[in-house]
């Protein structure tokens, strides 16, 4: 790649990022007033500019004795993986940030590595309930990366390939939600974990007021909550690109399908959180590895079946 | 920025946010959280450190004026005070001389938005620490990075314990256990109380009950009157409309109802709910589709299905919804004269878990409902037995409370202590609008 290709694409990868950490904004605004009982306004648009505005404005907070650098450090380090997920994510044939062979190899990275920053956030800050929020997300990571990897390995299968442009081209007669039918439910419920959204939101969770944020405010909270909606984007267009055929679609350019399709994951997982009440954690681990575990090698060996 | 100019595009923007809130409940507020939930401009938090403002709703105790002066000092800058009072608002309390007052009658959520406005233009200055910053301890470790235990663990450096050992509770991995003194203003638990947990991971390993103080002739602010409760405490002196009490006991349950559902997650219902709190429906189809909503497993049904059950032995100490939930039919409003003319007859549940007690609680509210809407003009005598909406409980309920958390997960033992509603049970127990 060319200099000029390379800040293209950390252009593109930035612009992604902030629209779509203010999409699901936006999204988690709407739901939440409807589900709420109310009526939407055009309100809803404005609403997280201002709340981008409120965390610029306000001050920072500490605590006794944190590791500050390691602190400062959790955010950027979880934004920059959601970043590095969403690149390898073709948009459409032609425009991919990170057009490399092992697309599936870096996302499945980038989710084990979520471990650390947010392990980070919850234990630099040396207060208890953080540390409890950070350790439950180790029990949780632990539990949504085999299903989740081996949901993704699915579909390199009939592909042939770990390259996300060949798994789409691959899906060019059938969408791999069709061939591969459990794929995508199992993707999902392990992806909303890397991003712990709504009712598996275990390590920021309202019982530990919380949680790993508990002890955060200001820019730190803004760029923790970027964070997290960066994630919940890279993973719906993941799942765009994975199951639901990418840029493959009639009339339509290639681009504006996906877009659309990633908006309909992503609504679907913003919306959990308002739909769904928190899970217990015993009960997600025990589920993770007893049945969605067994359920994503039986997904593999349909895969297997579909290629053969 | 100085009083009077004008604020800078930011600061315009963040005036305009919603306004991040943290509540202090003092006694007599049980009212007070609801009130705050139920407003879509205001997002109530669950941690002091992002609010702008701190609402002190209720009475302060002298005991527990100086936590809520470490809970103010630990909100970011710029922060603003509101005292939301049950008393005179003339002056505002000692130590907070730039707070906010709000009385009864005031508008709660119109104070919270113009503390924030102000603050945020630099009209009022942010409120500077109430505290002196310096260590709660000295450290005490060996040597320049010890830690004044042995090995790995123990010791209290910074006045911080640090892990020990614990014996294992359930499942043969034995963790080392941490201490932490949780309360008076943790917003899952009732107001006022401290527990002190000992966690192994994320279960309870062993708990500490203290209770609230009580009046103690000093103290903060006033007691609130709480309109779910006046109706309770004023039949024992005057005839009570049966409507008005049914109506109280159903603006009780969806208060608590409101604050169950944040603890799970449920921010959007949580507000819906504490809004029919503040004006309860006449007509309860609204919420007999949000019962059978939340009944679904994936809403909350299985989260809460057999954790922090009271079997029918233990029940009769509990008494009132908790005790019916657990399937003993007790309600003072059965053979009651006002109640046998509208065929009352009390909803029981049979697993005692804090499953039935929400769909208990959720039910009386239906039912309370149609009630009052039968009623009509019949009343209640002054001396007739009149059913709280929250359980009396137990004398002991200290260490009832730990033999019910030790061994839950940290997240269902919270949902076990808002399940007993014990904030509802002093709610009807204090003396209401009492000022100080």
């Amino acid at each position: 790649m060319t200099a000029t290709a390379w800040w293209g694409a950390i252009l593109g990868v930035g612009v992604a990022v902030t629209v779509g950490a203010y999409v699901v904004a936006v999204a988690d605004r709407a739901i939440a007033t409807v589900v709420a009982g109310e009526p939407v306004r055009w309100s809803v648009l404005a609403g997280p500019t201002r709340s981008v505005a409120l965390g610029l404005v306000q001050g920072g907070t500490t605590t006794e004795r944190p590791d500050g650098p390691a602190w400062a450090l959790a955010p950027a380090l979880y934004l920059g993986l959601a970043a590095a997920a969403l690149a390898v994510v073709p948009l459409s044939e032609t425009l991919v940030a990170a057009p490399i062979e092992g697309g599936i190899v870096l996302f499945g990275a980038a989710q084990a590595l979520a471990v650390i920053p947010v392990f980070l956030n919850g234990w630099s800050s040396n207060s208890i309930l953080p540390l409890i929020g950070a350790y439950r997300f180790i029990a949780q990571a632990l539990s949504y990366e085999m299903p989740n990897l081996l949901a993704l390995l699915s579909v390199s299968v009939p592909a042939s390939s770990l390259a996300l442009g060949d798994i789409v081209a691959s899906q060019q007669g059938l969408w791999n939600v069709v061939r591969i039918p459990l794929g995508l439910p199992l993707f999902l419920f392990a992806a909303a974990g890397l991003a712990f959204w709504g009712p598996v939101n275990f390590p920021d969770g309202a019982d530990l007021a919380g949680g790993t944020q508990a002890e955060t405010s200001g820019m730190h909270l803004l760029a923790w909550r970027a964070g997290r909606a960066a994630m919940l984007v890279a993973t719906a267009a993941m799942g765009a690109a994975a199951f639901l055929g990418g840029w493959l679609g009639p009339g339509l350019p290639g681009w504006a399908w996906m877009v659309a399709k990633t908006l309909v994951l992503l609504v679907l997982l913003v919306a959990s959180r308002h739909l769904v009440g928190r899970m217990r954690l015993e009960r997600y681990v025990v589920i993770s590895w007893v049945v969605l575990i067994p359920l994503a090698l039986l997904n593999v060996l349909i895969a297997a079946a579909v290629a053969l | 920025m100085t009083a009077g100019s004008r604020p800078g595009v930011l600061a315009r923007a963040a005036i305009r946010a919603e306004v991040p809130v943290f509540l202090a409940r003092g006694l007599g507020a049980a009212d007070a959280e609801a009130r705050l939930r139920g407003s879509s401009r205001l997002v109530v938090l669950d941690s002091p450190r992002a609010a702008t403002v701190l609402v002190v709703a209720g009475y302060i105790p002298t005991a527990l004026a100086e936590p809520l002066a470490r809970v103010h000092d630990q909100m970011a800058n710029p922060r603003a005070t509101v005292w939301w009072t049950g008393g005179p608002t003339g002056d505002a309390p000692a130590g907070w001389p730039q707070a906010t007052m709000v009385g009864p009658g005031g508008d709660i959520e119109a104070a919270v938005v113009a503390a924030h406005r102000d603050v945020l233009s630099g009209a009022r200055p942010s409120e500077a620490p109430l505290l002196v910053d310096v260590d709660p301890a000295p450290w005490r470790g060996l040597g320049p990075y010890g830690h004044g235990g042995t090995g790995m663990t123990g010791g209290v450096p910074y006045g911080r314990p640090m892990a020990g050992r614990g014996d294992d509770l359930r499942d043969g991995l034995t963790l080392d256990v941490v201490p932490l003194r949780i309360g008076p203003f943790f917003p899952h638990l009732p107001a006022g109380i401290v527990i002190e947990v000992t966690f192994a991971g994320d279960v309870v390993h062993h708990v500490t009950y203290v209770a609230p103080p009580g009046s103690d002739g000093g103290g903060l602010g006033a007691a609130r009157a709480d309109d779910a409760a006046v109706p309770f405490l004023a039949a024992a002196e005057r005839p009570v409309p049966v409507a008005e009490i049914e109506r109280a006991r159903a603006r009780n349950h969806l208060r608590w109802l409101a604050r169950l559902l944040h603890l799970y997650g449920l921010d959007a219902l949580a507000r819906r709910v504490a809004k029919a709190a503040s004006s309860v429906p006449r007509d309860p189809g609204d919420l007999v589709a949000l019962a059978r909503r939340l009944e679904r497993p994936w809403v909350l049904g299985r989260a809460t299905r057999g954790i922090g059950v009271i079997t029918a032995d233990d029940a009769a100490v509990w008494g009132g919804p908790v005790a019916r939930a657990a399937g003993l039919p007790a309600d003072a409003r059965t053979g009651a004269p006002a109640y046998a003319a509208l065929d009352f007859e009390p909803i029981v549940h049979a697993d005692g878990d804090n499953r039935d007690r929400w769909r208990q609680r959720l039910a009386e509210t239906v039912q309370a409902i149609e009630l009052a809407s039968r009623a009509g003009t019949a009343v209640l005598a002054p001396g007739e037995p009149v059913e709280p909406p929250a359980s009396p409980g137990p004398a002991d309920v200290g260490e009832r409370l730990a033999a019910l958390l030790v061994g839950a997960e940290w997240g269902d033992a919270l949902a076990t202590v808002a399940s007993l509603d014990l904030d509802g049970r002093s709610a009807v127990t204090t003396p209401v609008g009492t000022v100080r």
